[in-house]
């Protein structure tokens, strides 16, 4: 009698595809070469910039959701290549025959291909943009204040996460990744113009303009959840698979 | 074992599959044959739980396949055409991943990886990437991802196609061993020689319903009736008044050679030679041609277009 395979929880799923999909990550250098760039380098050039004495506040808050935000371009091509990418090459079919569940190959791919790298190349960013920025031109980050520091941060964090569902959603048709990528920019053009320009008014504006932004940007990430859940179910993904 | 009920799946007016019923006991080869398009994968995803069933009923062992889907999916191996492996991983790393897809810890997903690799003749590959193999040990590793759950039900699309001659050989082979490990397989195939090779039972398929079904030896002995020749010392010219009102059809004669088919050879060909030898010639043989699956399966195939 053999034993029988049990499929598993959600969760435990999850945590399976979601560690496939950091190591593919890192084994892909193009992935990881884009968020060292946008977690390391970029900051980095953009904090020297941003030294000048003459670089006040509105200077400073810009640059900061900028290197807040571009992880997240990086981590909308790695779920695109994580999604489509698999798609395009047929190995989405084997993943698709195991017990896993549609949650768990959906949420796995999203946070190890998108959310937790950009996450973490953002943080990373942040911390050395604030370290370079904080012993060379201090005055603008001090005027900005703990308060509204934390709201940007929160802002441009839940725009980068919303900018990558929204952009795997409306890529999700492409056949190709070059297709899909090409596809996804009306998303990531008008959401980094939008938080450039909604962060300018943060530190004026108060907290509560920052919750209804952040209301706003969480509505759009469950409705993107919900319909790239749709379209990235089983049935629907074998049925494009041919 | 797998049982298929009167499998139904419509993909909106389309019906892709239609009433497909069948039986694949334990330790038995059920190939699944019929043109592109004609629902064979349509059937095995449906079987192993990968898409709904509109309507019908599928068990693997115990399992509903339509009511629990995922421990259907954990009982059946599935190879579909196309190795389809992650290039950049390494062999130990890609079946330990699928390993624990199945449920398997992180420690016995790893003993399995390297039980399988040997198994399969890979256990000196174990820590090279995948993209550097050859097709036929491509071929192996998705092979090796199938059974890393050792599933009593196994599904297998095109299993050779794009192999060479000794690979595919190789491959037929190992088919051969799941049959006495006691596993269930439903084998699509284009190839009918591996059909007639491998299968207990053969199943055709035609616009999404079962057209003909049996053993290979059955559907070789098809509704139309065996074919045979006989074999005079010189040609007869008169040859087409033997035949006359006997069960008999497509009869044909070229330099002393007759064949005929017919549905009832032990009526027809005792009257068949008596005639012959009544009519003063010499009959040299009567023999019962040769007919392969194919032939059977053209004629199936093109009898349920009403070419036939």
């Amino acid at each position: 009698m053999r034993a029988e395979a049990r499929p598993l929880p959600s969760v435990a799923g999850t945590w399976v595809v979601m560690r496939r999909e950091l190591r593919a990550l890192l084994q892909d250098r193009r992935s990881l070469s884009m968020m060292v760039i946008f977690g390391i380098v970029f900051p980095i050039i953009l904090a020297v910039g941003a030294t000048g004495p003459k670089n006040g506040v509105g200077y400073v808050v810009g640059i900061m959701t900028e290197v807040l935000l571009f992880p997240y371009i990086a981590g909308l091509q790695a779920a695109l290549t994580a999604f489509v990418g698999e798609r395009e090459h047929g190995t989405l079919g084997p993943l698709l025959a195991t017990p896993l569940s549609n949650v768990s190959i959906f949420a796995g791919k999203l946070l190890g291909a998108a959310y937790i790298p950009s996450f973490a190349a953002s943080g990373i960013g942040l911390g050395i943009f604030l370290a370079v920025i904080g012993t060379t031109n201090p005055g603008p980050v001090r005027e900005i204040g703990g308060g509204a520091m934390a709201q940007l941060i929160a802002i441009a964090i839940v725009a980068g996460f919303a900018m990558i569902v929204l952009g795997l959603l409306v890529g999700s048709k492409a056949k190709s990744v070059r297709g899909a990528q090409g596809v996804s920019t009306v998303v990531v053009l008008p959401v980094i113009v939008g938080v450039q320009v909604l962060a300018s008014s943060v530190t004026h504006r108060g907290p509560a303009f920052s919750a209804a932004i952040l209301g706003g940007l969480f509505a759009a990430i469950v409705l993107g959840l919900v319909f790239s859940a749709r379209i990235w179910n089983r049935e629907e993904a074998l049925v494009s698979l041919g | 074992m797998i049982r298929l009920d009167g499998l139904t799946r419509t993909f909106g007016s389309t019906r892709a599959v239609d009433g497909v019923t069948l039986d694949v006991p334990d330790g038995s080869i059920v190939a699944l044959l019929g043109p592109n398009g004609a629902g064979k994968t349509t059937t095995v995803r449906m079987a192993s739980g990968l898409i709904g069933i509109t309507t019908g009923r599928a068990w693997i062992d115990d399992v509903d396949v339509g009511a629990e889907p995922a421990r259907a999916r954990a009982r059946a191996g599935l190879l579909m055409g196309e190795a389809n492996l992650y290039e950049g991983m390494t062999l130990a790393g890609y079946l330990s991943f699928f390993s624990e897809a199945y449920g398997m810890t992180p420690r016995a997903a790893l003993a399995r990886a390297n039980v399988l690799a040997r198994e399969l003749g890979l256990a000196d590959r174990l820590n090279d990437k995948i993209g550097a193999f050859s097709k036929g040990m491509r071929q192996r590793v998705a092979l090796a991802r199938a059974l890393v759950h050792d599933p009593p039900a196994l599904f297998l699309d095109e299993p050779t196609s794009g192999l060479d001659v000794e690979a595919a050989i190789e491959f037929r082979g190992r088919i051969k061993d799941f049959r006495h490990e006691r596993r269930s397989i439903v084998l699509c195939t284009h190839i009918l020689t591996e059909a007639e090779e491998l299968a207990d039972q053969v199943v055709v398929i035609q616009r999404g319903a079962i057209v003909a079904q049996g053993t290979p030896a059955e559907l070789k002995r098809s509704a139309r009736g065996e074919r045979f020749r006989v074999v005079l010392a010189k040609p007869l010219a008169a040859y087409a008044k033997v035949f006359d009102g006997l069960a008999v059809a497509e009869v044909e004669s070229n330099n002393g050679a007759i064949s005929f088919r017919t549905q009832d050879p032990a009526q027809a060909n005792p009257e068949i030679v008596r005639r012959l030898v009544a009519a003063k010639a010499d009959v040299l043989a009567l023999e019962e041609l040769d007919r392969s699956l194919e032939d059977a399966y053209l004629d199936i195939v093109k009898g349920a277009r009403g070419e036939g």
